[in-house]
């Protein structure tokens, strides 16, 4: 025998090899059985793993897209809900609040409140107040219900 | 009359250089067996399962192996019946079911290699090949069946998955190499060099059959 002729043609008798007749006669009703009796154990989740992983054997040469997307998703939204902060400013009044932690004796950890400055004026209904003339130009800006009218 | 089943939506080249889209034999059996018709999947099990055993049985080498993955393979092709839009054949697109599943099965068990062979059909004492093989009074030549069969069978479980694969579809089954190519999801250059690695290296552990 001589090169890869010789291969070739011992790699075409193994087409002869089989297992018979009656294995592949039966296969179909084994086939049918088994099929029965692992339907009621199969989970949702191993159908939902399948169904994905058809899904993105689907998506061809994009398929990268997906989870690239999905992970663009996450960091977005990470980054709004670590997002800092307002910034306080001179004038506004904080509210300081230490945060108990019952097993632990460091309390450095200290998170601020901040509050809308107010107006040192309190708005009232006061006759003065009310008139055209006056009054009106006091009252802070944004206190008012906006269908106020003018009197 | 050509429907989206009955015809492969990219052209294949034939002999004659022209291009044609292959007609799907298979493509009503298909169709029944979308609309929820089971006797027509029976049908389509029983003509694809001797041919999906060879692929699954010559990458594994173990016949018990083989009936599990096949098992599962009709099983996957099954449910995802209905998500088949004929671009290709039926047979084809389910021997792809059959080699993906094989070359992931092949991964998950452990590398042990003991082989549950099958016997080899009589009709091999009728084969040309066989006779040329058995004819001349060599002390190789003489091998018995099983020795020959097993020799084969070490030396192809010695190839990586891609090479034996390629090795089983066009050596053992015959399958071309532009099918191969489109099942593999590699250029035909890709299949053809596999081939020519595949065969340097079972001359390699066939020495004795050179003699």
């Amino acid at each position: 025998m001589k090169g890869s002729d010789d291969i070739n043609k011992l790699l075409r008798l193994k087409r002869y090899e089989s297992p018979g007749e009656d294995y592949f006669d039966s296969f179909l009703d084994d086939f049918k059985d088994r099929q029965r009796s692992e339907y009621p154990n199969r989970s949702s989740y191993s159908d939902l793993a399948e169904r994905l992983t058809a899904w993105f054997g689907e998506q061809g040469s994009v398929w990268w897209a997906v989870p690239a997307g999905a992970a663009a998703a996450v960091i977005g939204v990470g980054l709004l809900v670590t997002a800092a902060p307002r910034e306080a400013g001179p004038d506004s009044r904080s509210l300081v609040i230490t945060p108990e932690r019952p097993n632990s004796e460091d309390v450095s950890e200290n998170f601020e409140i901040t509050l809308p400055q107010l107006d040192t004026e309190v708005p009232s209904f006061h006759p003065e107040v009310q008139t055209p003339n006056k009054g009106i130009d006091k009252t802070p800006s944004g206190l008012l219900p906006t269908n106020y009218r003018q009197l | 009359m050509q429907t989206a089943f009955t015809e492969t939506a990219t052209p294949l080249t034939f002999a004659d250089g022209k291009k044609r889209h292959r007609i799907d034999p298979d493509a009503d059996l298909v169709q029944r067996a979308q609309r929820g018709d089971t006797t027509a999947f029976d049908d389509l099990v029983k003509k694809y399962t001797p041919k999906l055993y060879g692929l699954v049985y010559h990458m594994t080498s173990n016949h018990e192996d083989t009936n599990d993955i096949l098992q599962d393979v009709f099983a996957k092709a099954y449910r995802a019946l209905k998500k088949f839009r004929g671009k290709s054949t039926f047979y084809t697109w389910v021997y792809s079911i059959a080699t993906n599943m094989t070359l992931n099965a092949l991964k998950k068990r452990n590398r042990r290699r003991t082989m549950s062979l099958n016997d080899v059909d009589l009709a091999i004492e009728k084969d040309k090949d066989f006779i040329e093989a058995t004819s001349k009074s060599d002390p190789v030549r003489e091998a018995n069946i099983s020795e020959l069969q097993e020799r084969l069978n070490i030396a192809m479980q010695e190839l990586s998955e891609s090479h034996r694969m390629v090795v089983t579809m066009f050596d053992i089954q015959g399958m071309p190499h532009a099918e191969i190519s489109k099942i593999l999801g590699v250029s035909e250059g890709t299949v053809r060099s596999r081939l020519f690695y595949a065969h340097q290296l079972l001359q390699t552990s066939l020495e004795d059959f050179r003699k």
